[in-house]
């Protein structure tokens, strides 16, 4: 009876509606949580995806950003704008509405095409010769420890250390000060602060980082990008570019392509570049225009052996410089992170959780979207629609640059080009095989077809001497829209909505788009493709070293010839020396060649014709090794 | 053929220039090497070589076409590109949820402080506009280049030894480890005698074991890394060129011009540094087969005896004549004076050229009749 009376009470209190337990905010003012707060006002506003997280097409796309969703007055943006980047130095460096010129919309800010040259104007005024800023002593110690630090891969906490003891040991402090109390000491936050506004790094146009349901497992993922324009500035204004990296024809920026190409080289030489230079670059002299080639890389790595944390980065660089200067680290700037969506089943465990409405469960209810972990099973074609989600995402800063083209003041061999438009394009995308079959959205294994360029069947992809009709981005979009599945399946074609990469210029030498753009090449598919193949082909016919005396003796033999090889005064040759023999071991695709060359030597050697093609066989048709001729001969 | 036709092929795809006659050939020839890869390769396998790294080698030349060399789209060097991210993703948390976010920002003050360097070093930001200056990396190289010609290494030094009644090698200078070092008595006994006709002007004659040229270094020493390493160079001798084999170095540049020394084919010796050389002859000057990356040749011996060679012949080169370096292996299993000539690398891609510009080859009957599709799909077939 009284705890029944007791029961209605609370109930009574609670309110009739109340069927969960509330929650209110807690509102913070340390400036901590300033970080924190803005950290989440970053992460929304992405308009490159529609309601159900998918792409929006690239004229969808370009429709709302000209009606005005680059004023939307991104809730987020406006609501940081306090205090949240703070320096305990001089200069103004306070966080109000106009950083350098640039309006506080953090994404969109640069697209109108001139953005990126009044940003740098605004950077020259405020903080250019005029003032004469130089760095001072403490932040030149604090400079060259860090970077030590960062050369020799030591733990980050190893700069306080360090400058306690160089502190203490000068007597600049005593044993039992804190750091901070020395006006010598600089903490690595502060200087990267000051380095921040010295190089214009505007904090909200770097490690954006966007939360995002995503359609196909519809788990959600924390996607951290870069703002292209920053980057495209950031490219452009790299104090270690020299004027020879740059890729012109007669050293001059404004110089068409010759008519008449015999020789393929760079670039700047392919039918991709010809071709779109002739459509985009207008023939009138007097407008400055360049057409800019956007190079893109995706690939993922592994982070360490013991750790389960793969980092998949999209980065580019400009065609406007030599393959040679490419090659430099300095020349690739990052857009983005493509985040793992594998991990799906942990957004699906969150939901269970939180569906299931157990108390503990009430606090996550607020952080979970509502579409997150709805949908319960994971396969290809969801993740493939989910990859393309995410890079939409990365691009979408990238999209208004690269229809509008971009104006640039700039400086090539002591020549400031005033107002230079670039027109930027997408020849190709840079990948392996599984990243190039995800971006042209193909099957990753199995299916009817392999190839992404056409439509040979399976069945017929080892047959060199036939041709199929090439697939092209609009066809296969006229199936998609088609819903057409059979015809997709037929063709190993995933059938999700609008492909992220046809949101890209790709060249308009030819209207393959992504298919076209994504070129096979040589590390993976020759070196760890046709190389690799050609010695377990080797090997199998002689016979695995531990079961087969010639593939014992032949390994032998190619290991000697690794060492022979390796010990010569042409140092042009590839490695040849392999610790574990030729036949296996994990070998890096650059030794592959090196592997072939052992090879032909061992069996250009008397020895092993001796050995391949046994004295009492050699007459015979039945050879125990019939290929040798035709191997290394 | 298949593998020289590989290496070939891979050094051809390196070049950092190609004629687009030649690759609007290519796609006609590389076929052909698909037919060899898949007739001699005969993989079992899986699913043999239907596999889309092989069928990618019909769209290569169009590739090529389309974007220039192969080296433009290589993912080979930009797999170097992981490494700052690597090495970024080491001082982060590992926290799953942080970790791409964390990894940026080590990446971003990288950058930060690789700006500051150059700041440091007069090219500050703000200077885009006037030009940054960079030292000129051309001096450098001409630096390097116009290094002069220099012997150098271990030395050796020749004696008479009473307890033996036979001349003998001794080390003159340092070396890091103290293993046995043997070297042949024949060539003990080219120096000595040597030594011997230049007595008037040198007391001791040394042996030097590297020669530094061009920004190669040539080795001839009986012992280093572990055993002896003895170079192959390719020498110029006037009315040919071969590759003949180091054995030492001389500083014989204290003769006097006119002088009567008569030693190791050189009568008088100039004053000069020379080279001790074990020679291949006419027979090594011949150039390599067609198509072919190895050839063989033998070094000049004065005798072999149950097929060991007892008797080497040794010369004097002036390391002026050294024209370029060779790579030569033994022919193990052949004769005790056979060694394997490889072709310079720089080479293997002119041959790929000259096959390219070759007639083309007719399409195998096995490959004719290559379709087996039954008309039903909707594909264009077109047999080349």
């Amino acid at each position: 009876m009284m705890e029944g009376q007791l029961h209605s009470r609370l109930h009574e209190a609670e309110g009739p509606s109340n069927d969960f337990l509330e929650f209110s905010a807690v509102s913070r003012h340390h400036s901590r949580y300033n970080n924190v707060v803005k950290g989440l006002g970053q992460r929304k506003g992405s308009h490159i995806l529609g309601e159900n997280g998918v792409p929006l097409s690239l004229d969808e796309y370009m429709e709302g950003y000209h009606n005005g969703f680059r004023n939307d007055g991104d809730d987020a943006a406006a609501a940081d704008d306090e205090g949240d980047f703070e320096a305990n130095f001089d200069w103004d460096v306070s966080d109000d509405d106009d950083w350098n010129g640039v309006e506080d919309d953090y994404i969109h800010s640069f697209a109108v095409i001139e953005d990126i040259n009044s940003n740098y104007d605004a950077f020259l005024d405020q903080f250019g010769t005029s003032i004469g800023w130089r760095l001072e002593p403490n932040q030149k110690v604090a400079i060259d420890l860090l970077s030590i630090i960062r050369k020799t891969n030591a733990p980050l906490c190893l700069y306080e250390d360090i400058m306690r003891w160089y502190l203490m040991h000068t007597g600049k402090i005593y044993p039992q000060q804190k750091l901070g109390e020395s006006p010598d000491y600089l903490s690595r936050t502060n200087l990267y602060k000051q380095l921040n506004f010295c190089y214009n790094i505007h904090p909200k146009k770097y490690n954006i980082r966007k939360d995002v349901v995503l359609p196909g497992s519809s788990s959600q993922v924390s996607i951290v990008m870069n703002d292209a324009a920053s980057m495209f500035q950031s490219l452009l204004t790299d104090p270690r570019i020299k004027d020879e990296d740059y890729l012109f024809f007669d050293d001059d920026p404004f110089a068409s392509p010759p008519s008449n190409i015999t020789h393929l080289g760079d670039i700047n030489t392919g039918q991709a570049y010809i071709e779109t230079y002739k459509r985009l670059i207008s023939k009138n002299p007097l407008k400055k225009q360049v057409l800019l080639p956007i190079l893109f890389y995706i690939d993922g790595s592994a982070t360490g052996q013991f750790v389960d944390l793969k980092i998949t980065a999209v980065k580019f660089t400009f065609g406007i410089f030599r393959r040679e200067a490419r090659d430099k680290h300095y020349l690739w700037r990052t857009l983005g992170y493509v985040p793992d969506v594998s991990k799906s089943f942990k957004s699906r465990g969150k939901r269970i959780f939180v569906d299931s409405n157990h108390m503990d469960a009430e606090s996550r209810r607020n952080s979970t979207d509502s579409k997150e972990g709805r949908k319960k099973v994971s396969s290809g074609l969801k993740n493939m629609q989910d990859f393309h989600s995410i890079l939409a995402v990365i691009f979408e800063s990238m999209i208004p640059l690269q229809m509008n083209g971009f104006v640039w003041n700039f400086h090539y061999k002591g020549i400031l080009y005033e107002g230079v438009e670039f027109i930027p394009f997408v020849p190709y995308i840079c990948c392996d095989t599984e990243e190039a079959n995800r971006l042209c959205g193909s099957y990753i294994s199995g299916g009817k077809q392999l190839c992404r360029y056409c439509c040979c069947p399976r069945t017929q992809s080892d047959s060199p001497y036939l041709s199929y009709k090439p697939k092209t981005f609009k066809w296969i979009n006229g199936l998609i829209a088609d819903e057409n599945l059979t015809e997709l399946k037929q063709i190993s074609q995933h059938c999700f909505q609008n492909n992220a990469t046809h949101l890209l210029r790709f060249g308009l030498h030819d209207e393959l788009g992504v298919h076209g753009g994504t070129p096979m090449e040589m590390l993976h598919a020759i070196l760890l493709g046709i190389f690799m193949y050609i010695r377990d082909c080797f090997f199998e016919q002689t016979g695995s070293s531990e079961y087969s005396n010639v593939g014992s003796h032949m390994n032998s033999l190619c290991a000697q010839y690794g060492l022979l090889l390796s010990r010569q005064s042409d140092r042009d040759l590839p490695k040849t020396k392999f610790s574990k023999g030729i036949q296996r071991g994990k070998l890096q695709g650059k030794e592959f060649s090196g592997i072939m060359l052992v090879l032909l030597t061992a069996m250009y050697s008397s020895e092993g014709k001796k050995f391949l093609v046994p004295s009492h066989l050699k007459k015979s048709k039945e050879d125990k090794f019939p290929n040798l001729e035709r191997y290394g001969n | 053929m298949l593998l020289n036709k590989l290496l070939q092929w891979e050094a051809w795809l390196k070049s950092k220039e190609m004629l687009r006659s030649d690759v609007l050939r290519s796609k006609q020839k590389l076929r052909y090497l698909m037919y060899l890869i898949k007739s001699i390769g005969n993989r079992q396998e899986g699913n043999g070589w239907k596999l889309i790294k092989f069928h990618g080698i019909v769209h290569m030349a169009d590739d090529i076409l389309k974007f220039g060399v192969p080296g433009n789209f290589d993912t080979g060097p930009m797999e170097a590109e992981h490494k700052p991210t690597k090495r970024a993703a080491k001082v982060t948390q590992k926290n799953e949820e942080t970790f791409d976010e964390q990894t940026s920002q080590r990446l971003l003050e990288t950058h930060l402080l690789e700006l500051a360097s150059e700041e440091m070093q007069g090219r500050p930001l703000w200077n885009y506009r006037r030009g940054y200056s960079h030292v000129s990396s051309n001096a450098l190289d001409i630096d390097i280049v116009s290094d002069p010609p220099v012997i150098a290494g271990a030395q050796y030094i020749v004696e008479y030894s009473d307890r033996t009644s036979k001349y003998v090698m001794s080390l003159a200078s340092s070396v890091k480890n103290n293993a046995s070092i043997f070297v042949e008595q024949e060539f003990i006994n080219f120096v000595a005698h040597l030594q011997n006709k230049v007595e008037a002007w040198c007391q001791s004659l040394v042996v030097k074991t590297s020669h530094h040229r061009n920004g190669y270094i040539f080795c001839a020493s009986p012992s280093y890394r572990g055993c002896s390493w003895k170079d192959w160079v390719v020498i110029d001798w006037g009315d040919y060129k071969c590759p003949c084999r180091l054995w030492g170095f001389v500083d014989l540049s204290f003769l006097p011009v006119n002088n009567s020394v008569n030693h190791g084919g050189y009568s008088p010796i100039l004053p000069a540094v020379y080279a001790i050389v074990e020679h291949t002859g006419v027979e090594g000057s011949r150039l390599h087969r067609h198509y072919e990356l190895f050839k063989r040749i033998h070094t000049e011996v004065r005798r072999i005896r149950q097929n060991h060679v007892v008797g080497l012949k040794l010369y004097l080169a002036d390391v002026e004549a050294i024209v370029d370096p060779a790579v030569v292996v033994p022919d193990i299993g052949g004769a005790p004076n056979s060694y394997l000539h490889l072709r310079p690398r720089g080479e293997w891609d002119d041959e790929f050229v000259k096959w390219l510009r070759s007639t083309y080859e007719t399409v195998p009957s096995s490959e004719r009749e290559g379709s087996d599709l039954d008309g039903k799909e909707d594909l264009t077939i077109s047999c080349i």
